[in-house]
């Protein structure tokens, strides 16, 4: 989870947050099930075809 | 009249009738809540001064000879994320306490109030509607009302005690994952969360605005037709609101299942739903004439798309607040509101495009069934500040998953009317979920009516009284 980390961080920054220690670990969790959540919805193989959903209408 | 009638229906009919004066009505209802909200901590705000004077024109126009609305004299409340004009819109947020009072009402509230309603407040909710079970930090816990060291659910948990209390027969919520099932589940009561882009929006605060749906609380079914028929219509305010002529359900109710082709959800809803939860679901599937079960695909990827667009939409409405003002967050979600405003912009468009795909495969299920059912929540109503939760032997975290069987549905905007079922040996309710095609909440609603006809469905509970 070295790799997640750092991107958490390194996010965080860019993002202007700047956490404490106690949130940040938190965050980080946070993120790890998220990154477990996209793992899974990557697993499904989508046709190229498939659009995103939201469709704008001018 | 010397006993004042309870249900919408019954006080809309009771006025007509010249039975009872609104002004009883509201005086009733404000007496009721002065007495139980103290325990149940459901209303953030009880707007006395308006019900009255609400009533007291309905009475005059009576007397004039006005024609009858169709909610005359119905005492209702809504989640504190709806505009009330003259209220700051707190939408369970500490955070937006500074902010001015709402200059008119939320959309919704303005048809309820034409259509005769009686505003009696604001109601609790999870913070910023991000959770499951309204235990709000800064504006205390919703007790529920069958067990008060149990919580009523979330987000719209006020909304789902209120009613369950009998402190008025209709409230307004919202439902992003689950924000009105869940607490229909757990406070035992009905709910409806129509197709998405059905009801305006307008004049409510967002929390994911690809999935924010609002929609009615109450004791029965025929109150949730009345109000949800009194709430349709277009709004250009509301850029999701859909242009579509109203549909009322009302008068559709007592063809129960006539012609309906009913179904079970498998799979997924059966593994992460505990025994009750599925026992729920047996016994609707059996009552209501199911043909048997059939699975969705992929529905645990869908359930994981939706999680990753909420993160991401809330992260990125709330970012500014989130770097200037975290302190004011509510600790319970701020976290799970920073971790999404880090998310990849390839997770979230995959996501999206998931959703697509995952609305084809249920429209595809739709070819063969007119109905589907699934539990509303894994288990019945959790004790307040319990961490985790058994499902089927798996400890899993409860604020999030309490929500493993509305947020698939959801996700794919498809209307749902969640039913409560009291089970036998079972001290606490549970609720199915009544799944119909894109805009067919007639389906919903007359499915739920038809359970209704057999099932136990007690009156509203006060904590002492058991159903």
């Amino acid at each position: 989870m070295k790799d997640i980390a750092a991107y958490v961080d390194a996010t965080l920054a860019m993002q202007g947050l700047n956490p404490t220690a106690e949130r940040r670990a938190e965050i980080l969790r946070t993120f790890e099930l998220l990154t477990e959540m996209a793992r899974r919805v990557d697993a499904v193989a989508l046709p190229t075809q498939s659009e995103p959903a939201p469709v704008y209408r001018p | 009249m010397s006993t004042l009638p309870q249900t919408a229906t019954a006080i809309a009919a009771a006025f007509a009738a010249g039975e009872v004066s609104a002004r009883e009505i509201a005086s009733a209802t404000l007496e009721r809540i002065a007495d139980r909200n103290p325990l149940l901590n459901a209303y953030t705000e009880v707007t006395s001064g308006r019900a009255l004077v609400e009533a007291e024109a309905l009475d005059a126009a009576r007397a004039r000879g006005d024609a009858i609305r169709p909610l005359a004299a119905v005492p209702y409340a809504v989640k504190n994320l709806f505009d009330i004009a003259g209220i700051t819109t707190l939408a369970g947020a500490r955070l937006l306490a500074a902010n001015p009072p709402a200059e008119a009402d939320a959309m919704l509230v303005q048809r309820l109030h034409k259509a005769g309603g009686l505003l009696t407040g604001a109601l609790n909710m999870d913070a910023l509607a991000y959770g499951f079970t309204t235990e709000n930090t800064h504006y205390g816990v919703t007790r529920n009302p069958h067990d008060t060291a149990r919580t009523a659910g979330g987000s719209s948990g006020g909304s789902g005690a209120a009613v369950a209390a009998g402190l008025v027969p209709l409230a307004l919520g919202s439902d992003t994952n689950g924000s009105i099932r869940v607490p229909a589940s757990l406070c035992g009561i009905y709910g409806l969360k129509p197709t998405y882009g059905r009801l305006s929006r307008s004049g409510s605060f967002p929390f994911v605005h690809s999935f924010d749906h609002l929609g009615p609380l109450a004791a029965c079914t025929e109150d949730l037709a009345l109000a949800y028929d009194a709430m349709q219509g277009t709004d250009a305010a509301d850029p999701a609101c859909a242009q579509r002529p109203p549909e009322p359900c009302l008068d559709q109710l007592a063809r129960g299942l006539d012609g309906l082709r009913v179904a079970r959800l498998g799979g997924y809803f059966d593994d992460n739903a505990g025994p009750l939860a599925r026992a729920a679901s047996r016994y609707a599937a059996q009552v209501l004439g199911s043909s048997g079960d059939i699975e969705l695909p992929e529905v645990a990827a869908a359930r994981a798309a939706a999680f990753i667009i909420t993160a991401a939409e809330g992260g990125a409405l709330h970012l500014d607040a989130l770097r200037e003002r975290p302190d004011d967050f509510e600790p319970l979600s701020r976290e799970r509101l920073t971790a999404g405003a880090l998310l990849p912009a390839t997770w979230v468009t995959r996501a999206q495009r998931l959703r697509a795909w995952f609305r084809e495969q249920a429209l595809a299920a739709f070819r063969d069934v007119d109905l589907l059912i699934a539990p509303a929540t894994p288990v019945t109503a959790t004790l307040l500040g319990q961490e985790t939760v058994d499902i089927n032997g798996r400890m899993l975290p409860t604020r999030p998953n309490m929500g493993l069987l509305t947020q698939p549905i959801s996700f794919i905007g498809l209307p749902v009317a969640v039913a409560p079922l009291w089970l036998e040996g079972s001290a606490l309710p549970i609720g199915v979920q009544l799944i119909a095609p894109p805009w067919r909440e007639d389906i919903c609603l007359r499915a739920a009516w038809a359970l209704q006809q057999i099932a136990v469905s007690p009156a509203p509970t006060f904590p002492g009284t058991k159903p």
